[in-house]
Parts: structure tokens; C-alpha cells; sequence
């Protein structure tokens, strides 16, 4: 049995009779211990997602699905309260900006604890403890010192693995990491992403990696799914994914990056941006913005369908072969 | 700690000495003299005005009289009282104490309905509650303090005979006097009818004087609120499974504070200035009624030195709230080392 078994959620905003879509048709599954990433440009939906399946949408967000089972529990039949016991304790989920995501009134050790003390039976002495081991664990140095330590004392790098003992004091099941890198520099982005894959190994979690950075997800998912407008469009092994994209938007990510490039030659970007909610061109929503598209593009919305080793939603996917160029 | 607190007494220095000046020039601007007004309407001859002026050393140069105050507020002297030549601090001393009580029991009842509800409209932001509380805050803000002050005495005291018209305690209690407030006072007494009796006549003011804290904590609670539960480290705190009480009152209501605190300072430092207009209500024998009485009297040494304490007084609330600001916000308390 899958970890986590999504089938056709559906998030709406914006009024009941105008419901603009941030995410449709969305499917994912993930199996126990498994490592997945989840690519897309801003406003692609992928934040959305993730934050109706952990259940932090605010309730103007309206969230519908066929299926969403984690474990043996499905997440639509749980109460608020049963759903709330969850999180921190079998789901858990890093975010993007480390710093803020700290409350600046409360020490570190504190904010550890906290989680320790909702979903465990511990005194405070063990609780301590834990947290102490947590600390270690992320390598954080000094880390009897830091337990005292205010956020803004710490950098955003240390507040990020802050972020992620915190996320970790329970031991849980799923890990969701959404851009947990993009807002560090470049040289902690690698530790961050080392440690994250090393507690994922050490621990057996499930990691849901959230990104608009394709490579950095290609070093380390078995498997990818990449969104846009809402949608899945591709999802496959990672690295039939990057070696042979069958949708156009992949392919036109994986161009998009410098390193594909000779010195000197143009970068290729992708012209326009997605769409948002309310403004989602009839058919394919891509179709505006690929190089490829042909008039039923225009008029027929494609379905996700079995493709090879994963499944793309496209009308007309790229033949594997000319997707070195 | 401590040494933010020294920093802050000495900002005070510069700021207690321009207080005097302003004290000391506002007491003159009155149209009008002291003796003036002694004498009443049928007036003095110039002679003898001359001569009690001098008596009073009002015919001083201002300066010679400004370093003259000066040099009393160094040594701890405020002078006596034109009137009663009684020494101003402890004509002050024996009204303060019913103005603090009346401010504190006023600001507490402000505190204790504005945060709640503050609170609760920024959560259910839209609902029924949100929109009715707003209304309501802001009528109770628009209200003029006399009209409402006097539509309550109507209303409880004559109406339906709740609660006293005026003053502090029944006339047949003799309370002795130990910190002059009353409600403290009674318990040291243990008597109890004359605690009932004095709180009995302050749950009016307190109500009329702390409507408007009420209206402007409420106000400031909802915004601050609104504003912290949109934060990424409030969905952070969703995100470990906590509670909504908790992420709410503990995690949002810490980081709202302090503009929350910042007002109840700015309101507990405006009653403490004399609530000139309940207290003339109520017939409250505190600091605004003290005041009113030298302005009218062109008593000068009680309208600079009793100008002077309340604003000293203000000063310590401003004070204990920039020290309330350090405790709270860890940010804070480490930028000012």
C-alpha cells in the first residue's frame, strides 16, 4: 500500500459560482520511504497542493478529491481535530523562508519542544533531551548553546535546519519539503539538501521535495511529476525525465538551464508565463507557449495517459529520440 | 535588561528638563494673575496689587522666577500652593492616588473586554461578531465622554438605582488613609462594607473612562492580529498539529502585542494626565478636578508642579512600556545593547 494515494484533487478559490482552480486532476502516489519531487514554475500550483494535503489552506480554499489516503487513513473522512493530530506527528513540512517561518518571541529550544510536548507523553527533561538530539542530528554546532538561542540570532541556513528538527521531533512518516533551499545561498543550498536526503536515508521517511529547480530535484528523486497551470503534465523516473522528456513544458524547463549551453550561445527561456487561475487558455494550457502546439492543441484539454515508464498529459508527445537536440 | 533600562532614564534627562519650561510657561500664559483673581470682582488698587505681587515674587524677571522653580524641582521642592500654602506635592499626593486607582481599574476593564474581543474579530474576520464589535468600538471611540457619562448616571443611577451618582465612598465610612487607594485601604481596615462601597462607586467611571481604551485596544488588537496570522511562522505553528488556541493565543496574540501594548501606555498615560472630564462627573477628587481648580485659581506653583508629576508620571508609564517592549520582543531587547 502507497504512503500517500492522491487521485483528482481539485483546490478552488474565489466565489462558489466562479470558482477560479488553483490545482485539477492532481494524482499523486508515494510509496513508503520513497523520494519524490515535484517541479513547476511560481504559480504553478505545487504549494497549493501540498498545502491541502497537509491541510493549512484558509477557509476561503475549497478542497475536493476522489481519493486522499495516507496510510490507511483518508485524510477527506478525518475530523479537523483527528487531522490536525497528524501533522508534526506521521506528516510534516518544511518551508520556503526559514527565517520567517520561526516565531521571532520564542527561543529555539522552545519551539522544539512544543511539537515534542502536543503529540508525546514526555517530561520536560526528556523533551529537552530530544530536542538536544534533534539539534545534533541536523548538525547544528554547539547545539546545548543554540537550544537558548532566539531566531534572529541565527542564520538562515541554521534556521532551516532548525526548521527541519522541528519538523523531524516526532519521527514522521512523510516529509514535505516545499522550496526548502530557494531562499539560502547558493553554498548552503548543497548542505541543506545533503542533510535533508541524509535524514531521509538514515530515518526511512518519504520526502516530497517541491521545487521550480529541476536539477537540484534530478540529484536526488527516484521519481518526478512536473505541474503546470494546476495541472500534472509528465511524471516519470527522474532520470528518464531529464534524459528523454515527452511533454513539451519539460523539455522546455530542462532548455531553459544554463548548463545545457555553450558559452556564448543564447539562453532559451520560456516566453510568457502561466497562466493564472481565472485566465487559463481552452485546451492544452500550455499551448500557448509551446513551439510545438497545433490547432487541436487549442480546442481539446489533453488527458494524462500511461506513456512508457510514466504517463504525460499531451496530444502530441515528443519522440524520445530528438530530445537530446 | 538592566542596562537598557539605564539608557532609557537617561533619554529622560533632556525631556523632564523641557517639561519644566513647558510647565513653567503654560502656567503663564493664563490670561490674568493670582492676585487678581484673589481679590475676586471687585478688584485691588494698583498699590497694593504692586505690593502682593512683590510679596508673592511675581515681579521677578520670568527667568530669575524659571531658575527659581528650577532650582526647587532639583532640590525636591515644588513649592506651596498660592491658596491653600499647602506643599504642592503633597496636595498631589493625596489626589493621585485616587486618579491612579481610577485609571488602573479603567484600563483593566479596557484590557479585559478590548484583547478578547480584539482578538476573536480578527480570527472570525467577516463574521457577524468581527462586524458587530467594530461598530461598536468605534461608536464607543465617537462618544463624547460627558454625554456618555452622563447618559450612564442616568441610566444605573437614577433610573434603576444601581450604583452611586459621586464621589470615591459613602460619607459614613472612615477609612484610614495608608496608600490612598481606597480599594487597598478597606481590605487593611478588613472592612468589608466600605470595600463594597468604594467599589460600588468606582465601577461607573472606570466603565465611562475606559470606553474609549476599550474601543482603541479592541481596534489595535484586531489589526496587529490580522496582520501576525498571515505570517509564516503562525502556518509553521499549524504545521506541528498545535491547536488553534494555542497558535492563536500563544504564537499570534505574543507577536501582536506590541502595538496592542503601546496603546494601553498612550491610554494609561492620557488618564493618568487627569481625567478631567469624568472626574468632574463624578465628582472624583483626583488630578484632573486638582488641576481644573488652579487653573481657575492662576495658582502657579500647583499648575507647575502638578503639571510637572503628571508628566513624570506619564514619563514612568512610557517607561515600563519600553521595558514591556523588551520582554516581549527578544528583537528588541538585543538591538538596544
Amino acid at each position: 500500500m502507497p504512503l500517500l494515494d492522491i487521485e483528482g484533487l481539485r483546490v478552488d478559490f474565489g466565489d462558489r459560482g466562479r470558482p477560479l482552480a488553483a490545482v485539477e486532476e492532481f494524482d499523486l502516489r508515494l510509496d513508503v520511504g520513497a523520494v519524490r519531487g515535484l517541479v513547476g514554475e511560481s504559480g504553478s500550483g505545487k504549494s497549493v497542493a501540498m498545502l491541502a494535503l497537509m491541510g493549512l489552506l484558509g477557509p476561503d480554499a475549497r478542497i475536493a478529491a476522489d481519493r486522499l489516503h495516507f496510510g490507511d487513513a483518508d485524510l477527506l473522512a478525518l475530523s479537523r481535530g483527528a487531522r490536525r493530530g497528524l501533522l508534526g506527528r506521521e506528516m510534516a513540512m518544511v518551508f520556503q523562508d526559514p527565517i520567517a517561518s520561526l516565531d521571532p518571541c520564542f527561543r529555539i529550544g522552545a519551539q522544539i519542544e512544543e511539537t515534542i510536548a502536543r503529540h508525546e507523553r514526555l517530561g520536560r527533561s526528556a523533551r529537552r533531551e530530544r530536542a538536544l538530539e534533534l539539534l545534533r542530528s541536523v548538525g547544528i554546532p554547539a547545539p546545548a548553546s543554540r537550544l537558548a538561542a532566539w531566531p534572529h540570532q541565527l542564520s538562515g541556513g541554521m534556521c532551516q535546519r532548525v526548521m527541519i528538527a522541528i519538523a523531524l521531533a516526532c519521527r514522521p512518516r512523510l516529509l514535505i519539503a516545499d522550496e526548502p533551499t530557494t531562499a539560502l545561498d547558493v553554498t548552503v543550498q548543497a548542505q541543506i539538501m545533503g542533510l535533508l536526503l541524509d535524514l531521509q536515508r538514515r530515518t526511512g521517511m518519504a520526502l516530497l521535495l517541491v521545487s521550480h529547480d529541476l536539477p537540484l530535484i534530478a540529484e536526488t528523486a527516484q521519481r518526478t511529476s512536473v505541474m503546470y497551470a494546476g495541472r500534472i503534465v509528465e511524471e516519470r523516473p527522474t532520470a528518464s525525465l531529464v534524459a528523454r522528456p515527452r511533454h513539451p513544458y519539460t523539455r522546455a524547463l530542462l532548455d531553459a538551464l544554463p548548463e545545457r549551453h555553450r558559452r556564448g550561445e543564447r539562453l532559451a527561456a520560456i516566453h510568457g508565463s502561466v497562466p493564472t487561475p481565472g485566465a487559463r487558455p481552452a485546451g492544452c494550457a500550455f499551448h500557448p507557449r509551446c513551439p510545438w502546439a497545433r490547432p487541436r492543441c487549442a480546442d481539446e484539454a489533453p488527458a494524462l495517459l500511461a506513456d512508457g515508464d510514466g504517463s504525460v498529459r499531451c496530444h502530441f508527445p515528443l519522440d524520445p529520440g530528438a530530445a537530446s537536440g | 535588561m538592566p542596562a537598557f533600562i539605564l539608557s532609557r532614564l537617561l533619554q529622560l534627562v533632556p525631556v523632564v528638563l523641557g517639561m519644566t519650561l513647558l510647565a513653567f510657561a503654560l502656567a503663564r500664559l493664563i490670561p490674568g494673575d493670582p492676585v487678581e483673581t484673589m481679590m475676586g470682582e471687585r478688584g485691588i488698587d494698583p498699590a497694593h496689587h504692586a505690593a502682593m505681587r512683590h510679596a508673592l515674587g511675581l515681579d521677578r524677571p520670568l527667568a530669575v522666577q524659571y531658575l527659581d522653580y528650577l532650582g526647587g524641582v532639583a532640590s525636591g521642592d515644588l513649592g506651596r500652593s498660592l491658596v491653600t500654602k499647602a506643599p504642592v506635592l503633597g496636595e498631589f499626593l493625596t489626589v493621585f492616588p485616587a486618579t491612579v486607582e481610577l485609571s488602573v481599574i479603567a484600563v483593566a476593564f479596557a484590557i479585559a473586554v478590548g484583547l478578547p474581543v480584539g482578538v476573536i474579530a480578527a480570527v472570525r474576520r467577516g463574521s457577524a461578531f468581527d462586524w458587530l464589535a467594530m461598530t461598536a468600538s468605534l461608536t464607543g471611540y465617537s462618544m463624547p465622554v460627558f454625554w456618555w457619562g452622563l447618559l450612564l448616571i442616568l441610566l444605573f443611577s437614577v433610573h434603576l438605582g444601581w450604583t452611586p451618582v459621586a464621589g470615591r465612598i459613602d460619607v459614613l465610612y472612615d477609612v484610614p488613609p495608608v496608600t490612598g487607594f481606597l480599594l487597598v485601604d478597606t481590605l487593611i481596615a478588613r472592612d468589608g462594607a466600605a470595600f463594597a462601597s468604594a467599589l460600588h462607586h468606582l465601577v461607573l467611571p472606570a466603565i465611562v473612562l475606559g470606553t474609549i481604551p476599550l474601543a482603541t485596544i479592541a481596534r489595535m488588537t484586531r489589526s496587529a492580529m490580522l496582520e501576525v496570522l498571515q505570517a509564516d511562522h503562525i502556518r509553521a505553528a499549524r504545521a506541528k498539529g498545535l491547536t488553534s488556541f494555542r497558535v492563536v493565543f500563544v504564537h499570534a496574540l505574543r507577536n501582536a502585542m506590541i502595538p496592542v501594548v503601546t496603546v494601553i501606555g498612550l491610554a494609561t498615560g492620557t488618564l493618568l494626565a487627569g481625567a478631567i472630564l469624568t472626574e468632574t462627573i463624578f465628582s472624583w477628587p483626583g488630578v484632573g478636578k486638582w488641576l481644573v481648580e488652579a487653573v481657575r485659581r492662576r495658582d502657579y506653583p500647583v499648575l507647575q508642579g502638578g503639571i510637572l508629576l503628571v508628566a513624570g508620571a506619564v514619563v514612568c508609564v512610557n517607561l515600563l512600556v519600553d521595558v514591556l517592549y523588551g520582554l516581549l520582543d527578544p528583537r528588541i531587547r538585543h538591538a538596544a545593547r
